[in-house]
């Protein structure tokens, strides 16, 4: 027990070192862009109310509809940590603790401890979120069930990170378990619930239990009322259910304990091949292109074509994700088209603004890699390529992977779009210049927010939705616009040449 | 080779300097190479992989001047860091990449202009093969053995023949028949005029094939000369190398007033 405790220990300081690191980002920076964030989404959030209700609200076939697809989300988002927790990081070699004399049971205790600090952090931070959100107090005060609301939040996490446990000693070995196929699995499990004539299915009982909590906060977030999708902690979890979650999470993790311990070893192999690139997949004609265009410097087109390699390979589950995303805006952005109740103005406006969240979410995958990348940073400046260059081309970048957005969004537009053609050119110019926003603030903002990608891409969405909002709601004025935009984009390139220049290299 | 060529030195170190709080990691470091193979030596921890970033000025300096062929790295870093290939002694890559993508990439990113693609191809197609990577090369980086990766971070640092060749621990992960061979590609590719500065803990090697050599201890250098202008110093003629280099860089007092 005392090579636990030590392990135990070891993470805690680590973790605490990373909070000094991350101190002012994490507790000052990050709460006011949330915040600024949250006052723009809520814009949004009026307009795209409905459909989001319409695409999340329970009917006949499964009940629990937005639990589960709330716990299928946490789950997937859980994924990568608990995947490194239990086989470590894929492609970095052993686990120093594998050659110690320790014994899978403890090293299973170790990841359920380490598992359960991490949900209740969580837990916290999401019941204080859920406190703010909703704007009547109901959550903390109501009744005097602040105890109870409270230990049903922590006991779904926790079951959350419990069958979370499970399904990786149990998927690694049926190849299942890359963060890319199970966030695959999870939307054909959100498409399955979709369907009303599918019987309901007892394996996804879980997630719907454990996204209950969950699902408070996104009607929270939805209505001021909090009963307004479901209200599942005060209505469904009553003392027979919560005993009965309690067991589950027992099983999930004597079941997961027991593998680990006999299994663990056999597929630490397996589970570090997951997440590394197995396809080898090229870009046809790119070499043509690169002989042939000659606007762009050969260091540029040299850049972009290992950025693009790198996203059709997968660098990281944030392509995925962003895929993901990206489709879900595509679905708002039909659900929205198809809604009869709506003016036509407004369904035009909602569209557009579906497909500008889409292309927000596609181009999230610029950071991101940016991220993967700095470590190779050494690499670029030491070749002696003009730094200007390297921040262009995450410019151009971020301009790519946009366009088959703008594409697949804008043709939805005019071919769902309601009223006369004039309206859908109105709303596709509408989408180019929205999208373009979003492509050149991530992309001349890119090395600013390399180091803290969710935090930077927080600050980018917020500017860019602000200036989207004003393009969308007063295209009028489209000058007062074009003033905004000039100025963000001169003041921002200004600093990029200067931020690659002074972008440490991780030697 | 030697660097008393009258023409303008290949690299040229003016009282360098940088410090991370109190630890000073390049402590007033003055060097010239004009050509040839230069070592430079030290414990771990002396300076000399920083010294070998400032030279790129990946690592900016706190004081002092770098040129690089009279071209100063902080004013004209493009132009200057142009002239130089470098391997780093740890070697990050793109995993995602193949080694040929690899090797297209750092072409690319040393054009300044026009590129020529089919000898491009054959530049690469020659380093491949004399690293053996050439059956090797549409593999992902991430299937690279620790060797292979030394090898193409070599192709990397050699492509488009600089004139200036910084190394830092190129034995690392290597095996004998590729040591032997890598040696005699340094020795070729110094003799036709490319200058190489190697930092190595393998003192065989360093002894064997720098023509001169420095030795860094806690940032500032302690000796400098050829193998036997070392010996001389120290008073161990007979002795093995590195009892040379550990009473010039590891032994207190003993490198006292042996600078030149």
């Amino acid at each position: 027990m005392f090579s636990v405790l030590k392990i135990c220990l070891a993470r805690a300081r680590i973790f605490r070192r990373f909070l000094i690191q991350h101190g002012f980002v994490l507790f000052i920076l990050g709460p006011m862009v949330v915040g600024a964030v949250a006052w723009v989404a809520e814009r949004y959030l009026d307009l795209l109310r409905q459909p989001l209700v319409q695409l999340l609200a329970p009917n006949g076939g499964f009940p629990d509809r937005p639990s589960t697809v709330l716990g299928l989300m946490a789950a997937a988002l859980l994924w990568p940590s608990t995947l490194r927790e239990v086989f470590g990081r894929p492609g970095r070699g052993q686990d120093l603790l594998d050659a110690l004399p320790i014994s899978e049971a403890r090293r299973f205790l170790v990841v359920v401890w380490v598992s359960i600090s991490r949900v209740l952090l969580l837990a916290l931070v999401f019941g204080i979120g859920l406190w703010t959100l909703e704007q009547e107090p109901t959550f903390f005060s109501a009744d005097g069930e602040l105890p109870s609301r409270m230990g049903t939040l922590v006991l779904a996490f926790v079951a959350l990170a419990m069958i979370n446990l499970l399904l990786v000693v149990v998927f690694v070995p049926l190849r299942l378990a890359s963060t890319g196929r199970l966030l695959g699995l999870a939307g054909v499990a959100t498409l399955a619930l979709a369907q009303p004539w599918v019987p309901a299915r007892w394996w996804l009982a879980p997630f719907a239990w454990t996204g209950r909590p969950m699902a408070v906060a996104g009607s929270a977030a939805l209505s001021s009322d909090p009963r307004f999708l479901v209200d599942p902690l005060a209505a469904d979890m009553g003392v027979s259910s919560g005993l009965l979650l309690l067991a589950l999470t027992v099983a999930s993790a004597s079941l997961a304990g027991g593998i680990f311990v006999r299994r663990r070893r056999l597929d630490l192999e397996k589970a570090q091949s997951l997440d590394l690139p197995v396809e080898r997949r090229g870009i046809p004609g790119f070499h043509w292109l690169e002989g042939r265009v000659t606007l762009l410097p050969p260091s540029t087109l040299a850049q972009l074509r290992r950025d693009l390699l790198m996203i059709l390979r997968r660098f990281s589950p944030a392509v995925p994700l962003a895929l993901g995303l990206t489709a879900l805006a595509d679905l708002l952005l039909v659900t929205v088209a198809l809604d009869p109740s709506l003016p036509e103005l407004w369904i035009h406006r909602a569209m557009v603004l579906a497909a500008f969240v889409g292309a927000l979410a596609a181009v999230s995958v610029v950071p991101f890699l940016l991220k993967e990348q700095l470590p190779v940073f050494w690499l670029e400046k030491s070749t002696g390529v003009a730094l200007e260059h390297v921040w262009q081309t995450k410019w151009i970048l971020s301009g790519l992977v946009v366009l088959p957005q703008i594409a697949l969004a804008g043709g939805l537009i005019l071919w769902l779009g309601p009223g006369n053609g004039w309206q859908g050119v109105v709303s596709m110019l509408q989408l180019i210049a929205s999208a373009g926003i979003a492509a050149t603030l991530v992309g001349t903002t890119v090395f600013e927010i390399a180091e803290q990608p969710i935090l930077g891409l927080l600050f980018s969405g917020f500017v860019s939705s602000a200036l989207a909002s004003l393009m969308i709601f007063y295209p009028q004025a489209w000058w007062l616009w074009l003033i905004f935009f000039g100025y963000f984009v001169s003041l921002v390139a200004g600093r990029a040449a200067r931020r690659v220049r002074y972008t440490e290299v991780e030697l | 080779m030697t660097d008393s060529s009258p023409s303008v030195p290949v690299l040229q170190i003016d009282d360098a300097r940088k410090h991370y709080g109190e630890l000073k990691a390049v402590d007033g470091v003055s060097l010239t190479v004009s050509g040839g193979i230069f070592g430079l030596l030290g414990a771990n921890g002396a300076g000399k992989s920083t010294l070998l970033k400032a030279i790129l000025d990946l690592v900016p300096l706190d004081g002092g001047q770098i040129l690089v062929d009279g071209l100063d790295v902080r004013r004209e870093g493009v132009a200057a860091r142009r002239r130089i290939g470098y391997l780093p002694e740890e070697l990050r890559l793109y995993d995602r990449l193949t080694g040929g993508e690899l090797l297209d990439l750092v072409s690319g990113l040393k054009s300044d202009g026009a590129q020529d693609r089919s000898r491009e191809r054959e530049e690469h197609r020659m380093w491949m093969e004399f690293f053996d990577l050439w059956p090797k090369r549409h593999l992902l980086i991430s299937e690279y053995s620790l060797g292979m990766r030394k090898k193409i971070g070599l192709a990397t640092a050699l492509l488009g023949s600089p004139p200036l060749v910084l190394l830092d621990e190129p034995l690392n992960g290597l095996d004998a028949e590729s040591m032997r061979r890598l040696r005699l590609k340094i020795e070729e590719m110094a003799e036709s005029g490319t200058t190489f500065v190697i930092s190595s803990h393998v003192m065989s090697f360093v002894e064997r094939v720098c023509h001169r050599m420095a030795i860094l201890r806690r940032g500032r250098i302690v000796a400098q000369g050829t193998a036997d202008d070392l010996r001389d110093l120290t008073g161990l003629g007979s002795e093995p190398f590195e009892d040379v280099f550990l009473s010039l860089a590891v032994d207190d007092g003993a490198a006292t007033g042996l600078n030149h």
